[in-house]
């Protein structure tokens, strides 16, 4: 899902850099805000293990592997603008150490997985956590949350290469969505089992003051 | 503070590794633009790009198999480009130029990140006004990607050792579970982590601490590439 620059055309990645970007320092403002400077390392270790934890592959079949995104985690455990904030660390390291994900394209990147990732996952969670009993509910509500937030965020995707004219709006809404439907409910069952074990291990995590 | 684990720096005697690092990210970051903007990237343009790339990355002695593993990435594009190409009506040389981009793009990011270490870069965003919140949160990123990323594998290998042979669903809960382990380790280190800053005196509004010098190279590096890569943009060829 990381775009590389050349795919897409100059006004939509220019939209979306400044879109992105005023997010990012509207985000920053917030944590720097709200946050006690105690969380800060904690924010920064919690960017280094969305990191090391992409580097697990998922075994998918027949060869295939995906990797965990963990937008939709960090947007649950910290909050919205917290996990913006996070996945834009990890976004920019990975476009400057690794070229994953292009310079100029780093603001549709950013905004399908840290705007889209963890404001969608964040909410939806806290809707599906109301109408849901606890301990299942915790499975239940980030497994929904983090698997609807990656068909949103590839639709997304999708949506900004069609704009682009790379490729028809209708083949990648079939090519990208249609895979991604399934490759979200990986992301699903390990952000769903993330939260149930933090409900038994260290319940005080998810019970942290939401930015 | 580098990680050879997860830092493509390429350590090398050459002038570019001695300069500014702001005037390299000016120069990277321009090339960039002018690749991107070419509205009609023709094979002449193209072929010039490559050559001011190609001379760039010899005399920064950037090793070629480092952007050959970098391009890696552009893999599942350049499929779904292949079979969109190929079940609709988008040109052979739309295509062409789009991954030309792609290539050129990842091309420029790779020379930068061989010959500016991530520390000097964050020294160069901290010149240009970036939020100190940010720098702070790339730095920690970078010292502890490595330490983590380190106990992830060794996590997995454990898992791999073990549970070998099930079905995917359990897997991916088993995955769950060692990531959960990991993020727990990840919070307990981020405690000891802020008490360690704390007793060497760290203060999140205290003075940050920078050593840049422009000098006259960078402005020679700057001046000559600008007028190299207006010359390619806005030449008739």
């Amino acid at each position: 899902m990381h775009i590389p620059d050349g795919f897409l055309s100059p006004p939509v990645w220019g939209a979306l850099d400044v879109v992105s970007g005023s997010f990012l320092v509207f985000g920053l403002r917030q944590v720097g805000r709200h946050v006690e400077e105690k969380t800060i390392p904690l924010m920064g270790v919690l960017s280094a293990f969305v990191f090391a934890a992409q580097m697990v592959n998922l075994p998918i079949g027949g060869g295939v592997s995906g990797h965990f995104l963990g937008g939709a985690l960090v947007g649950i455990l910290l909050g919205p603008w917290s996990g913006l904030v996070i996945m834009s660390v990890v976004l920019v390291v990975q476009c400057f150490l690794f070229q994953d994900g292009g310079l100029a394209a780093l603001g549709a990147n950013i905004f399908n997985m840290g705007i889209l990732g963890s404001f969608a996952a964040y909410w939806l969670a806290r809707g599906l956590r109301g109408v849901m009993r606890r301990p299942r509910g915790q499975f239940w509500s980030g497994f929904l949350a983090a698997w609807i937030t990656i068909v949103l965020s590839v639709l997304s995707c999708a949506s900004f290469m069609s704009e682009s004219q790379v490729v028809p709006w209708s083949f990648s809404f079939l090519v990208l969505g249609g895979a991604h439907v399934l490759l979200g409910l990986l992301e699903g069952v390990v952000t769903g089992t993330i939260l149930m074990s933090l409900t038994k291990v260290r319940p005080d995590l998810l019970n942290r003051p939401k930015v | 503070m580098t990680h050879a684990w997860h830092d493509t720096y390429h350590h090398a005697k050459t002038p570019a590794h001695h300069l500014d690092p702001r005037s390299k990210l000016f120069v990277g970051f321009l090339f960039m633009g002018f690749v991107l903007l070419t509205p009609q990237l023709t094979l002449a343009k193209g072929t010039a790009y490559s050559g001011f790339l190609v001379v760039v990355g010899l005399l920064c002695r950037v090793p070629i198999s480092l952007f050959i593993r970098r391009v890696g990435s552009l893999v599942p594009f350049i499929l779904l480009m292949g079979l969109s190409a190929w079940l609709s009506h988008i040109s052979k040389d739309h295509v062409m130029q789009i991954l030309g981009k792609a290539f050129l793009s990842i091309g420029a990011m790779t020379v930068l990140a061989a010959v500016v270490p991530f520390p000097d870069m964050l020294r160069a965003l901290q010149a240009v006004h970036v939020p100190r919140l940010f720098i702070l949160f790339l730095a920690f990123l970078f010292r502890y990607g490595a330490v983590l990323g380190r106990e992830t594998l060794k996590l997995e290998r454990g898992w791999k050792a073990r549970y070998f042979g099930q079905v995917w669903r359990n897997h991916w809960r088993e995955i769950g579970h060692i990531l959960s382990a990991l993020l727990v380790r990840s919070y307990e280190r981020a405690e000891r982590v802020y008490a360690a800053m704390l007793a060497r005196g760290f203060s999140l509004h205290g003075p940050a601490f920078h050593v840049l010098h422009f000098s006259y190279w960078d402005a020679l590096l700057i001046g000559t590439s600008s007028a190299i890569l207006l010359g390619i943009h806005w030449g008739r060829f």
